[in-house]
């Protein structure tokens, strides 16, 4: 498998302080992967790490197949980052931010890179604050100004630390439109306290609580789709469908309430291909909803993490 | 319209100084033209000291005039440069911009180098566009006649030991004022060094500021106490001025080569520091 | 007495050319408990500093708890806990020493142990009991938040007005903030605003939506949903060409909207005539070489009421 990103028992020490305990993290390549945890877990300093701001106690990491230790260069110039309240040369207008980092990842002409840097200002929306200065952005607008400068040199990866922080719901609406047109294009890595986006939009997960990954793998081995499914059907009356009786892959019937009911399987394959012919042979256009239960990443993060008082930022 | 169109190739060259040129770019944007402005005006704030005082006081009394504002000039561009400096990595730093540019692939060395250089640079820029400006401004006052007179007059007026200095004191000649400007122009560069080392090195700018004043300290001191011993170094320079002022030969070459080479030993020192500094 | 905690008629707020507030007229019923929600510069939180008498309005008038708000405030804002956006309090108290000034300033509050105890009992309640000693400048973010949450609630107030009480908190902490209005509303009126939308679909009652200025929609939760249309998801697997194609060239099929997630296609198909693609698109999924993973109508969230709302007020 290709990983974007490995960790080999990375670990940091602040003085006495244990920022990350022998972290081994894989990110795989052209993945949406979501990044995890309570405030101080220690997904900043990860994430500082593989960027080169801060080296590592022990351990070490490779990026894109490089070693960060050796080869820090070359990875940034294939890696965008957005810190967390970016800032910027408040006296620098939007454009010449942008156009001072399309030089640091690009070659070419005066004009090449004014067009990509005007590529990249509607893609961030910026387009008409171009000639503002940095002092006189909304934060909204200094966080799209960070994706800005992240995406213009075209990167591989992309490590956001939380980039909807602070936004209203269109902004965050934005950041999130954003991230999915880029998908195709770089591994994604990016922190956030939004789960239920997260959950949409990812399609891998990486939980860290107090320096230790407690859970990482694929949203779908999280959200362990495919073992049930609610099943919504018109004007079956109280009877459980006849079709699903008796059907070896089907291993619980149970009624929740008016024509809706909760079919357990043993066999996810088999439940995916044969479970709507079935139903529509005998159902046909009564079938409302076919629809896999999964659990919430929200449920499943609070469950693995802990619960914890109001306000808690461990 | 994109589609078409073929993307800019990536920068391929990988090495420490990686993105000096651009980051000379911005830091020049910074240090121009606030900076130079404000040295500029002070060196023309300390003209004023004797064009005042010559308005008010008459003839004969501005004779050492001349004398105490290019040393008052010389302290207060060492003094400025220091304040002006003391937020060259600090500051970006501070602000949190110095993350966003090491998280590009801008090498850690040339981040250092082009501050320095451009300090450096912007520092020597406000000397010389001063020292330009004052010449002729003195030039105007010599030929009012109030710069030449006695060794005893000069007793009279002031009781301090310039008194037993040479003959008579006059404008240096332009070689020699050149050579001056020249020397104040190095030690300022020289503690822009001073100034980036301590900022990639210590985290409270008071502290770096503080520490910094103690540079020109050591250099007067220096220059009072051993000037002889000391002429290979950057109190040369010191000396040279104080020379220049009494228009005597200015010995610029040797001190001068001493400090660049101090200066970039600073610098290289200073790089080695921040390639080790953790960056939040 | 009325039914409504409050009230505001035709707000507005104008500062030299800007309008902060322009005619805004709005109701939370008496143990509710009100999402607020608009984009940030909306004018969220100066809705709120009116209400709580910080600032007065240019014209129109508000009522808390009956009150009008600036003539009779003071007499409600003892009945009133209230938590400002970024809030400062002097660094050198402690959190005990806060919460008890806090309490102090409420008329009616208990003395000695009684009081003692009710900051106890409150600081108990937001999980900062261990750190009752505490000077506030050695707090964190979410810490300082609890704080503010706490003298809010010491006086046991009829309304709490909230600006922003989840900005900065991960979701444990998110949880239980929300876990704490929902166990006030009901006794107590919650009018608080927040970014985080899902966190208002779980707990609130209602919801007032502003934007430039201006209420933009309000009303009980499922009201506001069903603003939006229904589009149908179906998720399959499989080679779907021509299923695709088949159902593209239907005249009730209006957009089909198809994303990759790994193997699984997900399809978000909105349709011009509900009644037919009820009746045929079952049929024409089952019919194939594909699996059909899921299909159902798109859930009702508040965050696609929000974008649809807001946006279309937007001037560009």
């Amino acid at each position: 498998m290709n990983a974007t990103i490995e960790t080999f028992g990375l670990a940091k020490r602040y003085r006495k302080v244990e920022a990350l305990k022998n972290l081994d993290m894989t990110v795989p390549a052209n993945t949406v992967c979501g990044f995890l945890g309570p405030n101080g877990a220690g997904k900043t300093t990860t994430m500082r790490i593989l960027m080169g701001l801060s080296r590592p106690t022990t351990g070490t990491a490779k990026i894109l197949g490089s070693p960060i230790d050796s080869d820090g260069l070359s990875i940034r110039s294939r890696v965008g980052y957005l810190s967390q309240d970016p800032s910027f040369y408040p006296r620098f207008r939007v454009h010449s931010v942008l156009r001072f980092a399309a030089r640091r990842y690009l070659s070419g002409s005066r004009a090449a890179i004014d067009v990509r840097v005007e590529e990249t200002l509607e893609q961030i929306g910026l387009a008409d604050r171009a000639g503002r200065r940095v002092k006189a952005l909304s934060g909204g607008e200094r966080q799209r100004l960070g994706i800005g400068q992240a995406v213009i040199g075209r990167p591989e990866l992309l490590i956001l630390d939380e980039p909807s922080v602070g936004l209203d719901p269109e902004g965050r609406f934005q950041v999130l439109s954003l991230i999915e047109s880029l998908r195709d294009q770089a591994t994604i890595f990016y922190s956030s306290h939004i789960l239920d986006d997260v959950q949409r939009i990812a399609d891998h997960v990486v939980i860290l609580d107090r320096g230790e990954i407690i859970a990482q793998g694929p949203m779908e081995q999280f959200l362990g789709s495919g073992a049930r499914y609610r099943v919504v059907i018109e004007g079956t009356g109280g009877s459980a469908p006849q079709a699903l009786q008796g059907l070896p892959w089907v291993t619980g019937v149970e009624g929740v309430g008016d024509g809706t009911w909760e079919v357990s399987v043993s066999n996810q394959e088999t439940a995916e291909r044969e479970l709507m012919p079935v139903l529509a042979r005998d159902h046909g256009a009564a079938i409302r909803e076919l629809r896999p239960l999964v659990r919430s990443l929200e449920d499943i993060y609070v469950g693995a993490v802990g619960a914890g008082e109001v306000g808690d930022d461990r | 319209m994109t589609a078409e169109r073929v993307p800019l190739p990536r920068i391929e060259a990988i090495h420490p100084f990686r993105g000096y040129i651009g980051m000379l770019g911005v830091e020049m944007r910074v240090w121009f033209p606030w900076r130079v402005a404000i040295l500029v005006l002070a060196g023309l704030g300390i003209f004023a000291t004797i064009y005042i005082p010559w308005q008010i006081a008459g003839v004969n009394q501005l004779g050492p005039l001349f004398l105490w504002s290019m040393a008052l000039w010389l302290v207060v561009v060492l003094i400025s440069t220091i304040s002006l400096s003391e937020g060259t990595v600090l500051g970006d730093i501070d602000r949190g911009t110095i993350s966003w540019l090491v998280a590009m692939p801008i090498g850690r060395p040339a981040i250092i180098a082009a501050k320095a250089a451009a300090a450096a640079f912007g520092v020597g820029a406000a000397v010389f566009i001063t020292g330009g400006l004052l010449y002729p401004l003195y030039n105007m006052a010599a030929k009012r006649g109030i710069t030449e007179f006695t060794v005893d007059e000069l007793s009279e007026v002031t009781e301090s030991p310039i008194g037993r200095w040479g003959t008579y004191i006059s404008l240096p000649d332009v070689g020699t004022y050149l050579s001056m400007l020249f020397a104040i122009a190095l030690l300022a560069a020289f503690l822009v060094a001073v100034m980036i080392l301590l900022g990639s090195s210590i985290r409270s700018r008071t502290a770096v500021f503080g520490l910094g004043l103690a540079a020109p300290a050591f250099l007067i001191a220096g220059w009072v106490a051993a000037r002889d011993a000391l002429v290979a170094s950057p109190v040369g320079l010191v000396t040279a001025v104080a020379e220049g002022v009494q228009d005597r030969p200015v010995e610029v070459l040797v001190p001068a080569t001493a400090t660049v080479a101090l200066s970039i030993a600073l610098v290289a020192l200073a790089i080695w520091r921040f390639g080790r500094r953790e960056l939040s | 007495m009325t039914d409504y905690a409050i009230e505001a008629r035709s707000l507005s707020k104008r500062y030299r050319n800007v309008h902060a507030l322009d005619g805004l007229s709005l109701d939370v019923a008496a143990g509710s408990i009100c999402g607020f929600l608009g984009p940030n510069g909306a004018g969220k939180s100066t809705t709120m500093k009116i209400l709580m008498g910080l600032i007065r309005p240019t014209s129109g008038h508000a009522f808390v708890l009956g009150h009008e708000v600036g003539k009779a405030g003071l007499v409600a804002r003892a009945r009133i806990g209230y938590l400002p956006q970024d809030p400062v309090f002097p660094a050198y108290l402690t959190v005990r020493g806060l919460v008890t000034y806090a309490a102090r300033l409420y008329p009616g509050h208990p003395a000695g142990q009684a009081l003692r105890r009710r900051v106890d009992n409150m600081l108990e309640q937001v999980g900062l009991a261990d750190k009752a000693r505490r000077r506030l400048a050695g707090l964190s973010g979410g810490e300082r938040q609890r704080v503010g949450v706490a003298q809010a609630l010491i006086a046991d107030p009829d309304l709490v007005i909230l600006d922003e009480p989840s900005a900065g908190l991960d979701p444990v902490g998110r949880r239980a903030m929300i876990d704490l209005i929902a166990g006030i509303g009901g006794d107590a009126t919650v009018f608080y605003s927040t970014h985080i939308l899902d966190d208002v679909e779980r707990v609130s009652d209602s919801v007032v939506m502003l934007n430039h200025g201006k209420v933009v929609a309000q009303g009980p939760l499922a009201s506001v949903l069903e603003v939006t249309g229904q589009d149908y998801v179906i998720g399959l697997r499989g080679d779907t060409t021509e299923l695709r194609a088949r159902l593209t060239a239907q005249p009730w099929v209006s957009t089909l909207v198809a994303r990759n997630r790994g193997s699984v296609e997900q399809w978000q198909v909105q349709v011009s005539d509900a009644g037919i693609a009820a009746r045929q698109l079952v049929p024409m999924l089952a019919d194939g070489d594909h699996s059909v993973l899921q299909f159902h109508l798109t859930d009702r969230r508040l965050e696609d009421a929000y974008l649809q709302l807001i946006g279309g007020t937007d001037e560009g």
